[in-house]
């Protein structure tokens, strides 16, 4: 990962944007990069240490058209930067061939025994190191040298990581690096994205996953093909003090931002303490996802049978897969797999949470209890969970659908049925 | 009403939100998006203390910590300043700071607090050789497994050890486990990120140990509001002879050899001009930080930062002061000598050349262990190291500190002291301090021994 010593940032009208390789041209960015990756493969089995002197030869490219200080500056950072992604996909072992800790125990007891023997409390170094080497089948130059191999300067480079691995293939890396490197110094962001549901779902996770707190607003009307959503997210000591705390985590969920669609992310950061956090925008488009494509076949047994058991009872209600981010009130958001709904706009959701935590469950069953969910939803939870259905008994506003292993389309359109039945004759 | 936790601080929710604003609960503000309120985790006591006030019946889910029966299996009488500092601490509704010498046994405060209050606790300890330490000292004391999280091991248990950094990080989940925090070495606790732990704990009851609690840059004044005030304090001198052993300090001034001389005159001409140039002194407020950023625009300035780094090499590191090293280490034969310094270079400099061990922060916890109990047992007698043993480090019996070369601060150098004052029947402790004399270390010198210990 990069930091922001890597990076260069300048101010536009619009908020802060990342200078791309720090200024360095594509070209010259593609020949450090050759440079490093070149250095680094040259010392594979070689210590730690030779390479980081070796990198740190590699010659400064500095940027002569804008010249004086700044352009060494940014020349400086760029070769930071590049030789940061390539050390970052290097490994470091120590040797297994030598065992250090015990070298060193065998030295010291010997070194002791010799001060404490010696008439002026002194020591010969050159016998101590010598009667152990031989006690080891090593010279004394060997011994010594064998001495410290564990340190992190004395590890052995590792390039295997590195096969296959070239300078144009590190330029999107080195891209959304920076972007990335940014958003460490940001206090909140807010996210707007036109996702697949399983790009959804993936961002929804990362956030949970780092205990961000985030309101969501819907961006457009629910759609089978699109859907938009914006998340403002922070965590959760925002409220209290503006810190950069979360910059890391708001850093992590880059990759899943970018992945989506479309996008769109607006960041407040701060570069540096004490400073006020000015905008920084990252816009663009993902791809569709092609997993996102094949349903779950839990989901898709549902979509699969669900009509033909609703269809007795509630007529003219449609059952499709969902697309969009359901907005709670409140705050919070969930993704629902299926919508069950009437063209006079009757609907109610399933969720299949699977072995999803405990806490997302109770979290929805606080939901349904509060009455902020916008429309009845059906949640399907693994038995795995330990959670009742009779935490929801007969609530109108949602149930929970135990299951094991197989899912019962039936259960989950009695469920249904019950909810939005009343939903039409209210 | 209910109270939960979450992600380090805690939601008030239950009820309208106008309604749960009108019990003007201490540091709530509203988050439509619970809806509710919401605090940070420090304001928990306060906050059910509030409602408790106002007769409020309150859904209590935020705190997962139990009450023990702990049961000290090994309990040595207390000493009375340390009978007084628990007292006192309890008085101040067991939150605040005890301030005792190194050696003086703030440990034993601890686990009187830890006996007294028997709440599910956490002790937060600077460095990892601090976390084992305490680890055996709960487990010898209590009789129970005690949890770690920190340097690659995360067993949470009702009595667990970890680090600044790893409660950093893992305060936003761990921090409604515990009833009790113990925090060691406090000082370190006002760093920005070290003090979010404390605001991401729920823990009513806080206790901050220290030798050296003031801080240069004055943000002590944090303990506060994040643990207590500083409810009993000890210094040296009031302790010494009795229950910490007698001591001497001796200063020795070396000088750089020729060589030395001419490449420390080189290189501190290089940085000066540029300071001159930019206009920046180094001994005015914030001065440092101008001299890098300035320093990082121009490869004049780079080479100024070289150069300012290679004359306080230098210093530092005068050869002359291994040959000192070596006299003492002749005349103190069979005594037990800790050589500090300030980097870690010139601590494996000092283990290459006298074949000594050394503990730096790259020394695995097995092997420090090991070298540690050598140190105690006496086979091992002289131990190198930077700044990861300067505090807390429980070293029995040391006689001897030599300090090769430190920074100007006043509470390292206490502490550096600290390591060889444990008592000891007839024992008189020396700390030797070795300056290169007509360079910057005799200003670094003058500046951290500005402490009544030194006087």
């Amino acid at each position: 990962m990069l930091t922001l010593d890597h990076v260069r940032v300048a101010r536009r009208k619009q908020g802060l944007v990342v200078v791309p390789r720090a200024g360095l041209d594509e070209a010259r960015a593609l020949a450090l990069l050759d440079d490093v990756l070149a250095v680094a493969r040259e010392h594979h089995g070689r210590r730690r240490a030779e390479l980081q002197a070796a990198l740190d030869d590699v010659v400064v490219p500095v940027d002569d058209e804008r010249g004086g200080a700044r352009g060494a500056s940014a020349a400086t950072r760029a070769a930071a930067a590049a030789k940061k992604l390539v050390l970052d996909r290097c490994d470091f072992a120590a040797r297994d061939d030598l065992d250090p800790p015990s070298l060193r125990a065998a030295v010291f007891a010997a070194a002791a025994e010799a001060r404490v023997g010696s008439d002026h409390g002194g020591l010969d170094r050159d016998v101590v190191l010598a009667a152990v080497g031989e006690a080891h089948g090593l010279s004394a130059a060997a011994l010594e040298a064998a001495l410290w191999a564990d340190l992190d300067e004395a590890h052995v480079v590792d390039v295997a990581p590195l096969a296959g691995v070239t300078a144009a293939a590190l330029l999107p890396v080195w891209a959304q690096a920076e972007l990335a490197a940014v958003l460490l110094r940001a206090r909140q962001i807010v996210v707007d994205v036109d996702a697949t549901p399983a790009q959804l779902r993936r961002l929804l996770g990362a956030l949970k996953l780092h205990q961000l707190l985030f309101a969501a607003e819907p961006l457009a009307l629910d759609d089978a093909a699109i859907s938009g959503v914006r998340l403002i997210v922070e965590g959760p000591m925002a409220l209290f003090a503006a810190s950069t705390r979360y910059g890391l985590k708001l850093a992590l969920l880059l990759p899943h931002v970018l992945a989506c669609r479309r996008h769109r992310l607006s960041a407040a950061v701060a570069l540096r303490k004490g400073r006020a956090p000015e905008p920084f925008v990252i816009a663009g488009r993902g791809h569709d996802d092609a997993a996102a494509v094949a349903l779950p076949p839990l989901v898709q047994g549902l979509l699969d049978e669900l009509p033909g058991l609703l269809a007795p009872e509630l007529p003219g209600f449609v059952v499709r897969a969902a697309g969009a981010v359901v907005a709670v009130g409140g705050g919070g958001a969930f993704v629902p797999d299926v919508v069950v709904e009437h063209p006079d706009g009757a609907r109610a959701y399933v969720e299949v949470l699977g072995f999803w935590s405990r806490e997302a469950v109770w979290r929805r069953v606080e939901w349904v209890e509060q009455g902020v969910l916008p429309a009845p939803a059906v949640f399907c939870v693994s038995e795995r969970l330990r959670v009742s259905e009779a935490a929801l008994p007969d609530d109108p506003g949602g149930a929970l659908v135990v299951f094991k292993g197989a899912l019962s389309a039936k259960k989950v359109a009695v469920a249904l049925t019950a909810r939005l039945r009343r939903v039409s004759l209210g | 009403m209910a109270l939960r936790f979450r992600a380090g601080t805690i939601e008030v929710t239950g009820q309208p939100t106008a309604a749960l604003l009108a019990l003007a609960l201490p540091s709530c503000v509203v988050d439509p998006r619970i809806p509710g309120l919401r605090a940070p985790s420090l304001a928990y006591a306060d906050i059910v203390l509030a409602l408790r006030d106002r007769g409020v019946i309150v859904d209590d889910m935020a705190r997962r910590y139990d009450t023990l029966a702990l049961v000290p299996r090994e309990a040595p009488t207390p000493r009375d300043y340390q009978r007084d500092a628990l007292s006192a601490w309890t008085k101040a509704r067991a939150r605040g700071v005890v301030v005792l010498p190194t050696g003086a046994g703030k440990t034993e405060v601890a686990l009187l607090a830890l006996a007294s209050r028997n709440r599910s606790a956490l002790v937060v300890a600077p460095t990892l050789d601090l976390v084992r330490q305490w680890h055996e000292a709960l487990g010898r004391r209590f009789g129970v497994d005690v949890g770690v999280v920190g340097g690659g091991e995360h067993t949470v248990l009702p009595l667990t050890v970890t680090t600044y950094d790893s409660a950093w990080l893992h305060m936003e989940h761990l921090g409604d486990r515990f009833g009790l925090v113990v925090f060691d070495e406090v000082h370190h606790l006002v760093a920005d990120s070290y003090a979010m732990a404390a605001r991401l704990s729920l823990a009513p009851y806080r206790l901050g140990l220290s030798a050296t609690p003031e801080r240069d840059d004055g943000r002590d004044a944090l303990l506060g509001e994040l643990v207590g005030p500083i409810v009993f304090r000890k210094e040296i001198d009031e302790l010494q002879g009795t229950f910490l052993a007698d001591y001497d300090v001796v200063r020795i001034d070396v000088t750089l050899d020729e060589d030395e001389r001419a490449q420390w005159a080189a290189a501190r001409a290089v940085y000066k001009e540029f300071l001159q140039r930019e206009r920046v002194s180094l001994g005015g407020p914030g001065g440092w930080d101008r001299f890098v950023q300035r320093a990082a625009r121009s490869p004049e300035g780079r080479q100024a930062l070289a150069a300012w780094r290679l004359q306080r090499r230098l210093a530092f590191g005068a050869a002359q002061k291994l040959e000192h090293v070596d006299a003492i280490l002749r005349r103190h034969r069979g005594a037990r000598v800790l050589v500090f310094s300030d980097d870690n270079a010139t601590a494996y400099a000092v283990a290459r050349r006298f074949l000594v061990p050394v503990i730096t922060h790259q020394t695995k916890v097995s092997e420090r262990t090991q070298l540690l109990r050598a140190f105690s047992d006496g086979t091992l007698p002289v131990l190198a190291t930077s700044r990861v043993l300067n505090e807390g480090v429980d070293v029995p019996d040391a006689q001897v500190a030599v300090v090769l070369s430190g920074t100007g601060s006043t509470r390292e150098h206490v502490q550096r002291l600290g390591r060889v004052l444990r008592p000891r029947p007839g024992k008189r402790a020396v700390l030797y301090e070795l300056v290169s004399a007509d360079t910057g270390e005799t200003y670094t010198s003058d500046k951290r021994r500005d402490h009544r210990a030194y006087r």
